[in-house]
């Protein structure tokens, strides 16, 4: 259960690591827009070449990225079999399967290196010009970090529970598909029980220290472009150019 | 009889990065019908040594016998282990779940393989023994105090009849009359012939009711000994973050002001109703002393 790791931060002092959350979020959705336009062999090498680059330069440990694709692995391999049925074929299959591996170290890397305030931050920044037309974007922020922190406690109250409904005498290894199923019951209700508890208490201890959202807050590390952000969004933005430029070519 | 035997436990949570060792090289035994008390600062290594008792976690190094019988082997079933051992996590009220107080109770003998009427036989017993009003049974065990959640949550584990009954800080939380119910109900269990193993942070409590007192510290076994020796070295205690029982405290500062003798007749009892005997023959000693003078 702790070893899964959606979402968590992982310290490091690197360039990734410093470079601004909208940056990232904006690299982030111009990679997976090209890794989903219909593109050839080479160009994929290029894509891979450039997501290890990136994490490369992240100082992440190449044990932390691996135990996280073992994880999903069976499940995109499930995904692309599928492709195997249609038309495509063999070969779409295979495309399929380097998209989705692509996608998850891509936007692992971008969680890994980003906290998760800086994150919401960062998507919050972004949505911003959905004020005007009346989108809540204070509002879905706070959800949005409120989200991010809870992550790894409700992880933790998991394992708690899950380890006291043993210690009553439920074995999780065994039984068939649906008695196992029937076992996530005494899982499930304590933890939406706890959560509903800590949601307001969370919603108390806000209004006991009086707060209100909305556009008024000011932050107390607002985010500040830096010379690298700016070589950095060019970078990015030559890059998703020549793609556009290689499918047009194509 | 040795009922539970830890032999050179070491453990440790976290990847081979982050390892930081919780409990390192302990060994101990525990007889049948002892009341032992568990306690150590936070951090201490004590919840996990309890899990490690009821088999949830499995120690890195050495082995946890239970009548003599390694409990991380592989033939050994969830079922066998629930007969021998009742685990109630701190704040036990969190793992309840049923619709009602009854059913929930029932969930373990359930498991363990107990028919309905079996089930409901031994639920109906210990929560009259909980001193839950049977107009509760069928209510939801979320409407109830947060008090009666806990004697619900416990009396589920009281109800699959373990022979040894393991603890973590069952009275915490809980207002005076409360914690007292709670703590005398484990005296009889202990009285009738069950092992019953606490962990706490009252250490007025472990003074009332255990027979002995283990102190881990950094993952150490400290002290291992009747109350009465490990309180009297407060300062060892207070080293580590951990207070002494309020008579403790008492007598330490009788001594100091030479009305209470450091070495008593009855071998330093610790809990407050002996201190209070001390005092008074103390006492009544010097007013001999001014009446022949």
């Amino acid at each position: 259960m702790k070893q899964i790791r959606i979402g968590q931060y992982y310290p490091a002092e690197s360039l990734i690591h410093k470079l601004d959350p909208r940056v990232k979020l904006l690299a982030l959705i111009l990679y997976l827009v090209l890794l989903f336009l219909q593109m050839d062999v080479a160009f994929y090498g290029l894509m891979t070449c450039s997501v290890i680059l990136v994490w490369g330069l992240s100082d992440i440990p190449a044990s932390l990225m691996s135990k996280t694709l073992r994880k999903v692995i069976p499940l995109l391999i499930f995904t692309s079999l599928f492709v195997l049925l249609t038309e495509d074929g063999l070969v779409g299959s295979m495309q399929l399967f380097v998209r989705l591996v692509l996608t998850v170290i891509s936007s692992t890397s971008l969680v890994l290196t980003t906290t998760p305030n800086d994150l919401a931050d960062g998507i919050a920044k972004a949505l911003r010009p959905l004020n005007k037309i009346g989108v809540p974007v204070a509002e879905l922020s706070l959800i949005l970090s409120i989200v991010f922190r809870f992550i790894p406690i409700f992880m933790e109250e998991l394992d708690k529970i899950r380890k006291a409904q043993m210690a009553r005498g439920v074995d999780f290894g065994e039984g068939n598909l649906i008695e196992k199923a029937q076992k996530l019951v005494p899982i499930l209700v304590p933890l939406f029980v706890s959560s509903i508890r800590r949601a307001n208490e969370l919603a108390t201890a806000m209004e006991a220290r009086c707060y209100q959202g909305g556009e008024k807050r000011t932050k107390m590390k607002p985010l500040q472009y830096q010379y690298r952000d700016y070589v950095a969004y060019a970078i990015i933005l030559c890059y998703f150019i020549f793609g556009i430029i290689v499918k047009i070519g194509a | 009889m040795i009922q539970i035997e830890v032999q050179n436990v070491s453990f440790a949570y976290g990847s081979a990065a982050t390892r930081k060792n919780v409990l390192s090289n302990i060994s101990l035994s525990v007889q049948k019908g002892e009341f032992v008390a568990i306690v150590g600062p936070t951090g201490s290594g004590k919840s996990t040594l309890l899990q490690m008792f009821a088999g949830i976690l499995a120690p890195d190094q050495g082995k946890i016998l239970l009548d003599s019988k390694n409990i991380n082997e592989k033939n050994v079933s969830r079922k066998w282990l629930c007969h021998k051992i009742g685990l109630a996590f701190q704040y036990p009220e969190r793992q309840l779940f049923e619709e009602t107080v009854i059913r929930d109770v029932m969930f373990g003998p359930k498991n363990l393989g107990y028919n309905d009427a079996e089930a409901e036989e031994r639920a109906r017993l210990v929560l009259k023994q909980m001193r839950i009003t049977e107009r509760c049974f069928y209510s939801s065990p979320f409407r109830l105090s947060g008090g009666e959640q806990r004697k619900v949550a416990l009396a589920g584990i009281l109800a699959m009849e373990p022979e040894i009954l393991v603890l973590d800080e069952p009275a915490a939380g809980l207002d005076p009359a409360a914690k007292q119910g709670l703590m005398e109900l484990l005296k009889e269990r202990n009285e009738a012939g069950q092992t019953v193993i606490f962990v706490s942070h009252d250490m007025d409590e472990v003074a009332t009711y255990a027979k002995r007192v283990i102190v881990l510290h950094e993952g150490r076994i400290l002290q291992d000994d009747v109350p009465e020796v490990v309180f009297a070295n407060h300062y060892s205690l207070e080293k580590i973050g951990l207070s002494v029982p309020f008579s403790a405290r008492l007598r330490h500062h009788l001594c100091e002001m030479d009305i209470l003798s450091t070495v008593a007749e009855n071998g330093l009892k610790c809990d407050i109703m002996s201190v209070k005997e001390e005092v008074v023959t103390a006492f009544c000693r010097r007013e001999a002393g001014h009446e022949t003078n």
